[in-house]
């Protein structure tokens, strides 16, 4: 723990410029009455670029771990990762929501992201249970809001509200675990909690604090059996949003729970010691948990007829892969006298969160591209795409290969990280359902490619009149930008994996 | 003091939320019972602060019930929006997203 001064306000500088952005967009759409999108749009990259900027700058000395605020956020490599990727995905959520989002206030949209990127930014950092818990919720409601953006759409307000009820019945759960754990160890402060509960020992109550935070986490990153909302959100939702539902909120969800376990429940940390029996019980918890989730994603994928919809329980499935990583802790033997364990896996959760992104968010992309053309989210709506707009068919294409891991695209290298680390950590049974669930996922992503490659529009839709064939500028370029991400990432993908792997070593675990 | 006591009861609050959510299909009963989990917790967060003599539980508790009036009145705004589009307040007749 340390001293809190002023200074510590700089290191945060990122959170309070992008903060800033959001009340300054809800005062300027108060005040001028206006909805002029690209003067929201500039406020509100401006603020992304100056807060990446800022944050590029303002790194620790000696490239370590900084504790700020007597230990409640820490400054250190993991959260750089982090609040670089959720930079970039906020503004590309900016970017897809400014162009062909009618009837919706969109500076209003913009500042709800920019709140909401502020909260994700906190996650990465976030190393005590009071701010940790801000952090979710700071990211959490204002994507209820953003879910229920086109009000008048009864599909929108219906995934609002479940999402909601069930997202704050979470947050109970979880509130609830961090209680009891706090009253069984004493503290709050992540780095202490792993030594309190050796201390405390896996005692009936403290594996019951930990199950209720387990299941707390479990629907925020939509886990099966605690993902119903999960489809019923991403269909809901506008599509441009529902990009950034899928991707944002998930991927922080999953650092977050990195963090806790990682450096809570003493998944990491060579010299600090665990308890065997809390870590071994809860890695076996979250991988029987991936491979329910990885079964029922995939499976139920299969029978989708909604692009978005497919695309949610995709995402679930995804939820899954990452967490076989988390579950990958291997025991080291120390010469301290008690249990050690080495975080295997970890590296290969960042590295695969940061290709996920990038894949599944350009994949809502083109949908909400093929909405606008045809007025379909039905993946028979993506017939005759090649022949209609190429640039969003190859990129879907992509987008598809690359969340299949088909090689060379990065969805490849992602699961490959994680087979290896799932394989060296003992856990084959688990690398072998992600192996075959990944085969079956084959089945529903490449049945839209065959949609936009093979089929040419039929005389059904043409008696409907000729969809349109315009894609925005804007949509191009994040389109664009997305694919070629998961296009170069598969070439240097290595170099991504390395910092992933610098960023666990510098990070506080 | 005696620890227990609160913790009981806090136990029986969550509890009590716990199957209001679960069972209960009104939206606004809902609402109100993850409203008693939180309570729950948040009584059992001040209890074990107090008894460890230590002002973490009792900060989490303020923070806590700060966020969970945000999350209501977001809710309550959305139960608003929603009753325009359905006019039910049944979660069951929510039923245009499924699959």
């Amino acid at each position: 723990m340390g001293e809190v001064n002023a200074a510590d306000l700089t290191w945060i500088l990122p959170e309070i410029i992008v903060a800033g952005s959001a009340m300054l967009l809800l005062l300027w759409t108060a005040i001028l009455r206006n909805d002029d999108r690209w003067w929201s749009v500039s406020i509100a990259l401006g603020a992304n670029a100056t807060a990446g900027i800022v944050m590029a700058l303002r790194q620790p000395i000696d490239g370590g771990a900084l504790e700020i605020f007597s230990g409640q956020l820490v400054i250190d490599g993991f959260s750089t990762f982090f609040r670089a990727l959720f930079l970039v995905v906020g503004s590309l959520a900016v970017l897809t929501v400014a162009q062909r989002f009618e009837r919706v206030p969109f500076t209003e949209t913009a500042a709800t992201l920019q709140f909401s990127l502020s909260g994700m930014l906190l996650m990465a950092g976030a190393v005590d249970w009071v701010t940790a818990f801000i952090a979710l919720e700071l990211m959490a409601v204002p994507v209820y809001v953003l879910t229920a953006m086109t009000r008048f759409r009864r599909d929108s307000v219906e995934a609002a509200m479940k999402y909601l009820v069930l997202g704050a019945f979470a947050t109970a759960v979880l509130v609830y675990g961090i209680a009891w754990t706090y009253g069984l160890t004493g503290t709050t402060y992540f780095p202490e909690l792993a030594e309190r509960i050796m201390t405390v020992g896996a005692s009936p109550w403290m594996l019951f604090a930990i199950g209720l935070i387990l299941v707390g986490f479990g629907f925020k990153v939509a886990a099966v059996p605690f993902h119903a909302w999960t489809p019923d959100a991403y269909q809901g939702a506008p599509t441009p949003l529902a990009a950034f539902i899928s991707v944002g909120p998930k991927v922080a969800a999953v650092a977050l729970l990195a963090r806790v376990v990682g450096l809570g429940f003493g998944f990491q940390g060579a010299d600090t010691g665990a308890d065997p029996a809390v870590v071994l019980n809860v890695a076996l918890a979250i991988a029987i948990i991936a491979s329910m989730t990885m079964i029922v994603g995939n499976l139920v994928a299969i029978s989708q007829s909604n692009i978005k919809r497919m695309l949610g329980y995709s995402s679930i499935a995804h939820t899954g892969y990452m967490l076989v990583g988390l579950a990958a802790v291997t025991r080291v033997e120390a010469d301290t006298g008690f249990a050690s364990f080495d975080f295997v896996g970890l590296p290969s959760v960042l590295f695969y969160g940061f290709v996920y992104a990038f894949m599944n968010f350009g994949a809502f992309a083109v949908a909400h591209v093929v909405e606008y053309q045809t007025g379909s989210n039905e993946i028979s709506a993506f017939r005759g795409l090649m022949q209609r707009s190429p640039l969003p068919a190859a990129a879907m294409a992509v987008f598809m290969l690359g969340l299949t891991g088909i090689p060379p695209l990065t969805g490849f290298f992602g699961k490959l990280y994680i087979l290896q680390a799932a394989v060296e950590s003992d856990l084959g049974w688990l690398a072998i359902v992600l192996v075959v669930t990944s085969v079956v996922s084959a089945f529903y992503y490449l049945r839209v490619i065959v949609q936009m490659f093979m089929s040419d529009p039929d005389a059904e839709a043409a008696s409907d009149g000729e969809p349109s064939a315009e894609v925005a500028d804007l949509h191009t370029a994040v389109i664009t930008a997305t694919a070629g991400a998961t296009l170069a990432l598969g070439i240097v993908g290595g170099g991504i994996l390395a910092w992933a792997q610098s960023s666990v070593a510098t990070g506080l675990f | 003091m005696d620890l227990n006591a609160y913790l009981v009861v806090g136990g029986l609050l969550f509890s009590l939320g716990v199957l209001g959510t679960l069972l209960r299909r009104n939206i606004i009963v809902m609402l109100i019972s993850i409203e008693l989990m939180l309570n729950g917790a948040n009584l059992t967060l001040a209890a074990f602060s107090t008894f460890l003599e230590d002002m973490a539980g009792n900060v989490m508790v303020i923070f806590s019930l700060t966020v969970a009036a945000a999350e209501v009145a977001v809710g309550l705004a959305i139960l608003v929006a929603l009753s325009r589009v359905f006019p039910v307040v049944n979660i069951d007749q929510l039923d245009d997203l499924r699959g």
